[in-house]
């Protein structure tokens, strides 16, 4: 789905980053602050014209037209729209590509629309301006727009910042039903380690504008965090899947 | 409660016209200046970077010093006509493009271009013997109401701000992602910029309009700024905008019985009314 080949972040790291993300596959990328996630993220969105080479289901990603990029791309920067919009009125901009100019967005998008709400259990917030919602409830409504956009490729920047327990269990559970079918697929940076590696199929952790680790997320452990990210944690797997969970030393 | 207002309008505006012997072009002129004043405020809802209105943010003070300079040199109400719209243009484009100031900034720029044009006309007043005070009246009451006399003009421009308010409505989710910003707008596969240099040019159009057809009247309507919001109700929209025919036709009412001057204090009134109305909770905390 997503290959790159020799893509030079400008932060001057020594190998360049190459890789390839299978369609309906979940990869997250971790790192330090500063590592290049957002950066490599802008990149793939476009947002950022960076050397290398960006495909995207075999197209160059310069060679996607304008009307053709919402059908294959989704990028949430994670910061919330301007505007005066309701919930409601913006999740509704999410299809407007599915949409003729001048004509009202069809009842099947809709009746998606109130299906994406309820995933996200954002019901009570239709009619309130996204100005005023809580933060947590925000944090949903970027990710809800975003997955209901549905695009081949959804990258999103950070989506667990700002989410209480109950929200990230909803983001894990949307994110895990989008690519269910095989044919979506997902690429995140977190800066939550545990979110990453219960939601992803694929840790790529990142250093000073590279990739330095491509990993599944069983192996990621106390030695590797520490070596990236200089903290000392405690990593213990999950009963039910086996993926690791960190935990911070108390008083460290 | 729109129906009553329009009703309102109407009668105003057959009073001016009946009783105070105003040429009929005059209250369609002014309800034209009042529907693009009115789309302004729609304008404003989806912009992604909201200004203050046009007497707030200096525009109004900067054409009239524009008109009151090409009037003096030219001499002609065509060449007036011709540069209002040109000056409004470049305004919107000098402010919000290359200069992309914001809102704050631009309020405290219009204290003081507003100011300047206080100073300038206080100036023509006592300096120059030549200058022609009805100028002024001109000005605050909308150039076009004064000059024209056959309501065809006015008339059509009414119906302009009709389907561009039609065209609003219908393409409400469009500019509704364009007030989500940037990211938002060409991530959905539009061209941002395009865009906002059309919603630039249909701001200056609209101001310009609003400054010929209404002069400095379209600001002292007491009802916005409103939610931003890009998707209001019809009967939400249709209220307001009956509101603001009301209000124009009962300013001109009054401008007819008392002089164009009376809209001064009338616009500090409802400046007033609208500053109480917005802030009753901080006046009164348990309203």
């Amino acid at each position: 789905m997503l290959e790159l080949r020799g893509v030079r972040l400008p932060m001057g790291a020594r190998e360049p980053i190459s890789f390839t993300l299978e369609t309906g596959s979940i990869a997250a990328l971790i790192g330090p602050s500063g590592s290049g996630k957002s950066l490599l993220l802008a990149a793939v969105a476009r947002r950022l014209q960076v050397p290398g080479d960006i495909r995207i289901a075999g197209r160059p990603l310069a060679r996607i037209s304008g009307r053709e990029y919402p059908l294959y791309i989704a990028h949430s920067d994670g910061n919330a729209p301007g505007g005066g919009n309701t919930l409601y009125d913006y999740l509704s901009l999410a299809r407007i590509h599915h949409k003729r100019f001048l004509y009202p967005l069809a009842e099947h998008h809709l009746q998606a629309l109130e299906s994406i709400i309820d995933a996200f259990d954002l019901g009570e917030y239709r009619l309130t301006p996204l100005a005023t919602l809580p933060s947590d409830a925000l944090r949903r409504a970027l990710m809800a727009y975003s997955l209901f956009r549905d695009p081949e490729l959804l990258l999103l920047d950070d989506p667990a910042a700002g989410m209480g327990i109950r929200s990230l269990g909803m983001a894990q559970r949307a994110l895990a039903r989008h690519t269910i079918q095989g044919d979506r697929t997902v690429l995140f940076a977190s800066s939550d380690i545990g979110f990453a590696a219960q939601t992803a199929d694929r840790l790529l952790i990142m250093e000073g504008g590279g990739i330095a680790e491509d990993l599944a997320p069983e192996a990621l452990d106390a030695d590797i965090i520490k070596r990236y990210f200089k903290t000392e944690v405690l990593v213990s797997r999950n009963i039910y899947n086996g993926r690791p969970e960190v935990h911070f030393f108390p008083g460290a | 409660m729109a129906f009553a207002f329009m009703l309102a309008a109407a009668a105003f505006a057959v009073l001016t016209v009946l009783a105070l012997g105003k040429s009929p072009a005059a209250p369609i002129c002014f309800a034209a200046g009042a529907y693009a004043c009115f789309l302004l405020g729609r304008l404003d809802a989806i912009d992604p970077r909201p200004t203050p209105d046009y007497i707030h943010s200096g525009s109004a003070a900067f054409l009239s010093v524009c008109a009151l300079v090409v009037g003096r040199f030219i001499q002609s109400p065509l060449a007036v006509v011709c540069v209002i719209p040109l000056m409004a243009l470049f305004f919107e484009f000098y402010t919000r493009r290359f200069l992309a100031i914001g809102r704050g900034d631009m309020a405290v720029g219009g204290v003081a271009l507003n100011a300047i044009f206080a100073v300038l006309v206080l100036f023509l007043f006592r300096a120059d013997p030549r200058f022609d005070a009805s100028a002024i009246s001109t000005l605050f009451s909308g150039a076009a109401g004064a000059s024209i006399d056959k309501p065809v003009i006015p008339a059509v421009a009414l119906c302009v701000c009709s389907a561009l308010h039609v065209f609003a409505r219908r393409a409400a989710p469009e500019l509704a992602l364009l007030s989500c910003g940037r990211p938002h707008y060409e991530g959905a596969g539009l061209r941002y910029a395009p865009a906002w240099n059309a919603l630039l040019c249909a701001r200056g159009a609209l101001t310009a309009l609003t400054m010929l057809s209404a002069g400095w009247m379209g600001g002292a309507a007491p009802f916005g700024p409103e939610p931003r919001s890009a998707n209001i109700t019809p009967a939400q929209d249709l209220a307001t905008l009956a509101q603001y025919l009301c209000f124009a036709e009962l300013l001109l009412l009054a401008s007819t019985l008392a002089g164009p001057l009376v809209i001064a204090p009338l616009w500090f009134a409802a400046t007033g009314a609208l500053f109480v109305r917005k802030n009753l909770r901080r006046i009164i905390p348990h309203a």
